[in-house]
């Protein structure tokens, strides 16, 4: 089961490196946006918390079983999870 | 940096492009006058309702079973209030600390721990296994906040939380400030959150590493222990806890926005789990328990975390959402997080997305697995809580989502979670993760 989850991750790690190969920069090469041009970054989708429900799920899961936590934000009770 | 949504009239023009215009003509108009006029109809004043149920089991552990309900309202002029109600029913049996005997199958040291009528503990283990506690616990937490433009570009979020369970209390305040520049291109984020806690084991918190109980058959005992006395307990154990937040979002083209942010927390107080022990043991009896000791914590610890994100749209039906995280404490844990979305939407309102997270995580200064019964002192700090343990954890995933109409939508997913521990004799933890959502936007 590691073995796959490992060999999952490292072909995520390697489709992110392919992504940037289809033209110089990838989905980093920058462009100027203007207003108009945002059509495709307003969808819900598209937002870096686009699903909050699930996100506060996993935060709270992983924050009881790992030491790490925080990074994404301030706020938010605590707990004591054992 | 979000645009809002726009409301399309019934027209023969191609929607996406229509749509495009029409998300572009707002974004002009928001941007350079005070007031949006009525070109379009609006209904960025959209009220959201959204429910959860999440179920999360691990074999022959935790199970815990949550209920979310979130309520977004518009106050209008951009501005919303929100509120979360969280409700949590916990049940199972946690590994305490104690360490897994050679002949498995639990032993015969009576122990009595914090426990008592506000939380059900079975201090003798789950199933005959001493290095479990049984526990049952419920968690019921209020979040409110509102969102509201300061001027044009500068928008403020306050927040305030409270939550308690049995034995545990926790309430706080977080203030965030963005500020939009570069034709809403960059955000710079700040934020402020104070957090209060308060853990009440019902007979009281025992003192650090004071003892729990000793075995009356261990033939010789640590030079310094005192097993006729076990520790004192004193009331409530609090803490408090600051975080801070500096943060850069930025859009680097059409289809890809990212963000950065540094994070510092700072918690002072009774750090210490109080249902936490450790064992010491002789080694010259194979390591044979022969004391069980609280766990003691230091009574600070200063968190640092970078955090980086980038969500990106490879195409019209493909989505990339991926972060890391690099966590440092004076603790001394190192944590990498990789975790990594794929959303494809294999027909129009519909998707699949599978995830995979990676989480390495090195031991704190003070965890160690048992004490050893011929040092000569005690450590001033010491946790065998697999927590603070190295470990890794492997999760992966797969959500399927459907949007109903132009306002609803709902998810469901599975989530298959590995955690691998290196320093304690635990077996490797393994989590099954189910969870279904509904969001529904009120006209």
């Amino acid at each position: 089961m590691k073995a796959l989850l490992n060999y999952s991750l490292l072909l995520s790690i390697l489709f992110l490196a392919g992504c940037s190969t289809f033209k110089p920069g990838g989905m980093f090469a920058h462009e100027e946006v203007k207003p108009w041009h945002k059509a495709m970054l307003a969808q819900e989708r598209m937002q870096l918390n686009p699903y909050p429900l699930e996100n506060s799920a996993d935060q709270k899961m992983f924050y009881s079983r790992e030491s790490a936590n925080g990074g994404q934000g301030v706020g938010g009770g605590g707990c004591g999870c054992n | 940096m979000q645009l809002k949504n726009m409301k399309l009239q019934p027209n023969s023009s191609t929607p996406t492009v229509r749509h495009a215009l029409t998300v572009a003509t707002c974004a002009v108009l928001s941007g350079s006058l005070s007031t949006v006029s009525a070109v379009e109809e609006e209904v960025s004043d959209l009220s959201k309702i959204g429910l959860s149920t999440f179920y999360y089991t691990e074999q022959d552990r935790v199970a815990v079973n949550t209920t979310h309900v979130a309520i977004e309202n518009d106050l209008g002029d951009d501005a919303f209030l929100r509120a979360n109600i969280i409700y949590d029913t916990i049940s199972g049996s946690s590994p305490n600390g104690r360490i897994i005997p050679t002949a498995v199958g639990g032993g015969n040291i009576p122990f009595t721990s914090a426990s008592g009528f506000s939380i059900s503990i079975n201090d003798n283990g789950s199933a005959g296994k001493r290095w479990l506690t049984e526990f049952t616990d419920k968690r019921a937490a209020l979040d409110l906040s509102i969102e509201k433009p300061i001027t044009r570009t500068v928008k403020g979020v306050l927040e305030g939380n409270y939550s308690s369970e049995n034995d545990f209390t926790s309430y706080g305040v977080a203030g965030t400030i963005s500020l939009d520049l570069n034709q809403r291109n960059t955000t710079l984020t700040t934020g402020l959150g104070i957090l209060r806690e308060s853990v009440s084991p019902a007979s009281g918190t025992p003192l650090g590493l004071g003892v729990s109980n000793c075995t009356d058959t261990a033939p010789v005992l640590p030079t310094w222990a005192t097993c006729n006395v076990t520790s004192p307990r004193f009331g409530n154990g609090r803490k408090r806890l600051f975080d801070g937040i500096i943060g850069i979002t930025q859009v680097v083209n059409q289809r890809t926005i990212t963000q950065l942010n540094y994070s510092l927390g700072v918690s002072l107080g009774y750090l210490t789990d109080p249902y936490k022990l450790i064992s010491v043991v002789d080694n010259t009896l194979d390591g044979e328990e022969v004391m069980i000791l609280y766990e003691n914590r230091p009574d600070s610890r200063t968190k640092h975390s970078l955090y980086w994100k980038t969500v990106s749209q490879l195409s019209e039906k493909k989505v990339v959402d991926f972060s890391y995280r690099y966590f440092w404490d004076d603790w001394g844990i190192r944590s990498h997080t990789f975790d990594y979305k794929y959303r494809y939407d294999y027909k129009p309102k519909r998707y699949l997305q599978p995830h995979i997270r990676y989480n390495l995580q090195s031991s704190a200064d003070f965890f160690q697995r048992a004490i050893d019964s011929s040092v000569a002192s005690l450590p001033q700090y010491a946790s065998a809580d697999y927590r603070l343990g190295k470990l890794s954890t492997y999760t992966i995933g797969l959500k399927y989502g459907h949007e109903l109409g132009k306002n609803g939508s709902f998810a469901v997913r599975a989530e298959y979670i590995v955690q691998s521990y290196s320093e304690v004799d635990l077996p490797d933890m393994k989590a099954l993760v189910y969870q279904g959502t509904f969001t529904f936007k009120f006209k």
